[in-house]
């Protein structure tokens, strides 16, 4: 099967309303083009799960400036000020969890469990509302999953089964979010009908839906 | 004559030992980095996936694929390793970092971090600091000693949002060197030309004045 599609039928997946995650730190790992060809869609009211709000160089930035997220989780805002602004505004709203967590609580969403306990957060605003268990002696936030409609990441190399490899520190998020949505487009940089190499596979290719290919790099 | 952020790096980088695995945080912390003593091999761990961050390359040479924390291109050091997120956090989270250096609005005498957030300013998030303060072997805190407008940061009770609770383990400012032991805040070192009482007036945290003080050389 050619998991292969254009990035015009990527951006179809994602409707208002729906919930996206979309990998990357800052612009190391971040789907440009699949976020480029949803600017275009002009989609509204997303939930976008994200490791942080991008900087001027990533796609993402421009998306939550452009007013397409209602409502965001994320980690780290400060290179987007429209991010700021869009909360003090009330056009967005915002949930901030820590890095460590946030990853946690995707990769346990695509791990089938049920929540897990850290003690990232425990005395601080980040605690409120959620529950604090006890072991051995110790407090930790009970932290909740994480799943999307879709999810968008990026590799620099995928084969005809969709096993991604990644290249230098582009890995971030990418992995915790290809086993959390219930679909999953990856762009990547080069492809080979030839398979990877097993051993050089960071994603194997069964948490992957389909691959839109950068022809313009 | 030094500026205060370069005698605070400075004496930051003297708590690096050969081999330790080192996160530093946005801005002054990565400064550290540039003055780590001949002879002493640090690995920095960089929590979006990289341990063997090499210094920042030239204009022209840059790789997109090869970032710090704060989005600067970077090269790796050999031996250098890459891997995802949850890895990192793991690392991080799971006790395996020596040392994380941070820069923090205010720091209190319980040992409580304030780093993220001014109420009232644009919002930046935790990021990673939260995880890196639960889990790091030591947090030390790189920080000027007064805000830009005369104000306190070292604290009887932090008033900003925590980052963290009794986290801190040493405070390295542009006027001294406090270090926490059982929970209480002991002046270590002070900047030649400052004295105990100065490092005193200019904090509202109570701090421990042993008898002998040393000097903070940079």
């Amino acid at each position: 099967m050619d998991k292969r599609i254009t990035f015009t039928q990527a951006a179809q997946a994602v409707n208002d309303g729906s919930s996206l995650m979309v990998s990357g730190f800052l612009d190391a790992g971040h789907p440009q083009n699949l976020i480029r060809a949803l600017r275009e869609k002009n989609v509204r009211d997303i939930t976008l799960i994200s490791l942080d709000a991008g900087n001027e160089r990533c796609e993402v930035y421009y998306f939550i400036q452009d007013g397409h997220v209602g409502h965001m989780i994320v980690s780290h805002i400060g290179r987007c000020p429209a991010a700021s602004d869009r909360v003090i505004d009330g056009s967005m709203t915002l949930e901030f969890s820590p890095q460590g967590t946030l990853c946690e609580r995707i990769r346990a969403g695509g791990a089938g469990l049920g929540g897990f306990l850290t003690p990232s957060g425990i005395g601080t605003e980040v605690e409120k509302g959620k529950q604090i268990i006890e072991v051995a002696g110790k407090p930790y936030i009970l932290e909740t999953t994480l799943r999307a409609d879709v999810a968008f990441i990026r590799a620099q190399k995928a084969d005809r089964y969709g096993n991604l490899y990644f290249r230098g520190n582009t890995r971030n998020f990418n992995v915790a979010i290809a086993t959390a949505a219930d679909y999953v487009v990856a762009e990547v940089l080069e492809y080979s009908d030839e398979p990877l190499p097993g051993e050089s596979v960071h994603i194997p290719g069964l948490f992957v839906d389909a691959i839109a290919v950068v022809e313009d790099k | 004559m030094m500026d205060k952020r370069e005698i605070i790096v400075r004496r930051v980088a003297q708590e690096f030992k050969d081999g330790d695995v080192v996160n530093l945080g946005i801005g002054m912390p990565t400064e550290a980095s540039n003055y780590v003593a001949p002879g002493v091999q640090i690995w920095l761990q960089a929590e979006s996936g990289m341990i063997g961050c090499g210094p920042e390359v030239e204009p022209g040479n840059e790789d997109p694929d090869l970032i710090d924390a704060s989005g600067a291109f970077i090269t790796a050091m050999p031996g250098a390793a890459f891997f995802d997120s949850t890895l990192s956090f793991a690392m991080i989270r799971g006790g395996h970092v020596d040392i994380t250096v941070i820069g923090a609005l205010q720091v209190d005498e319980a040992g409580n971090l304030a780093s993220y957030m001014i109420p009232g300013k644009r919002m930046m998030g935790m990021g990673g600091a939260m995880d890196l303060v639960v889990g790091a072997k030591r947090v030390i805190i790189a920080m000027e000693h007064l805000t830009k407008t005369g104000d306190f940061k070292l604290m009887k009770r932090c008033t900003m949002p925590l980052t963290g609770i009794a986290c801190v383990d040493l405070v390295v400012t542009d006027l001294c060197v406090l270090e926490f032991v059982n929970g209480q805040l002991h002046l270590r070192e002070c900047f030649p030309g400052v004295s105990p009482q100065q490092v005193l007036e200019a904090s509202q945290a109570h701090i421990e004045v042993p008898a002998h003080v040393g000097v903070m050389k940079v």
